[in-house]
């Protein structure tokens, strides 16, 4: 989503990944017992599951800022294949215009008829 | 091997597998396979996971370190050593990711078999705790995946729901 080509794009996204497994690991000590401060399976559950959202949400925005100028704004289609036409955020805000524009007409539906 | 057995780089690399997959396809119908497996298996990881506390809390084994003099390479765990927490949740994500994709469901097999051998080799379960956690991540992620035919369509609604927001 940052970058044009879809190559480049893995291979830095392959690039990033490893590079944080290497600075956790290699930072220090990571192993530790639940009983002594480290996470429990439920505990890693859950700061992996944060860790995705951030990730997701931020992603999305960056990407949606930097792209900005770039794409035409408008997703010829839902879900993610629209992306490639739009930023995150320009079909977001698409898509609330639209839900917006329905609930309006029929709002006015109800109060005409 | 220190690396390889730590309660973090395997589960880890399961997570950020779970995560691109649910994003990866060629088209839409393949990403849409690939949505389902990992729906399937962060149920079966759930449910497998509360499976191994139910059976841990009616039934005690000690960890092979208590019984026999090991050279460690693992720090003490005091819970029960069946069976292996790892292996089912391991097992579980594998089963529901071969639904999905085989060439990944393959990996993470192959992952989750080193890493219960890893466990094994740290002096930390029996191999009947390892096959008995994968057994238990096996069929729970089978039975995951029947229940969501038999839901149908509540996961399709939740699939175009997360169309709808370019999600998926």
């Amino acid at each position: 989503m940052f970058l044009p080509g879809r190559r480049l794009s893995l291979v830095l996204g392959t690039a990033l990944a490893v590079g944080a497994f290497a600075w956790f690991f290699a930072s220090g000590e990571r192993n530790i017992p639940d009983t002594e401060g480290g996470l429990d399976g439920n505990g890693q559950a859950g700061v992996f599951a944060a860790a995705a959202g951030a990730a997701l949400v931020s992603g999305l925005v960056l990407s949606s800022l930097t792209n900005a100028l770039r794409l035409p704004g408008k997703p010829l289609e839902i879900g993610l294949d629209g992306l490639n036409g739009a930023t995150y955020l320009q079909a977001l805000s698409g898509l609330v215009a639209e839900v917006s524009r329905s609930w309006r007409r029929q709002i006015q539906q109800y109060f005409s008829g | 091997m220190a690396v390889l057995v730590s309660d973090y780089f395997i589960p880890a690399i399961f997570a950020l597998v779970l995560f691109s997959l649910w994003f990866a396809g060629r088209d839409r119908v393949e990403r849409e396979a690939h949505q389902r497996a990992v729906g399937i298996s962060m149920t079966a990881l759930g449910i497998a996971n509360l499976a191994v506390q139910v059976i841990n809390s009616v039934y005690f084994r000690p960890r092979p370190f208590v019984q026999y003099e090991l050279d460690l390479l693992f720090y003490r765990p005091t819970d029960s050593s069946f069976p292996a927490n790892p292996a089912a949740l391991t097992f579980a994500i594998a089963t529901g990711v071969w639904g999905g994709n085989r060439r990944v469901g393959a990996a993470l097999y192959a992952l989750a078999v080193l890493y219960g051998l890893s466990r094994v080799y740290a002096g930390v379960f029996y191999p009947s705790d390892i096959l008995a956690g994968a057994a238990i991540g096996v069929v729970v992620a089978l039975l995951v995946s029947k229940l969501f035919l038999l839901l149908e369509p509540l996961p399709t609604i939740v699939l175009r729901l997360a169309r709808r927001l370019y999600l998926a």
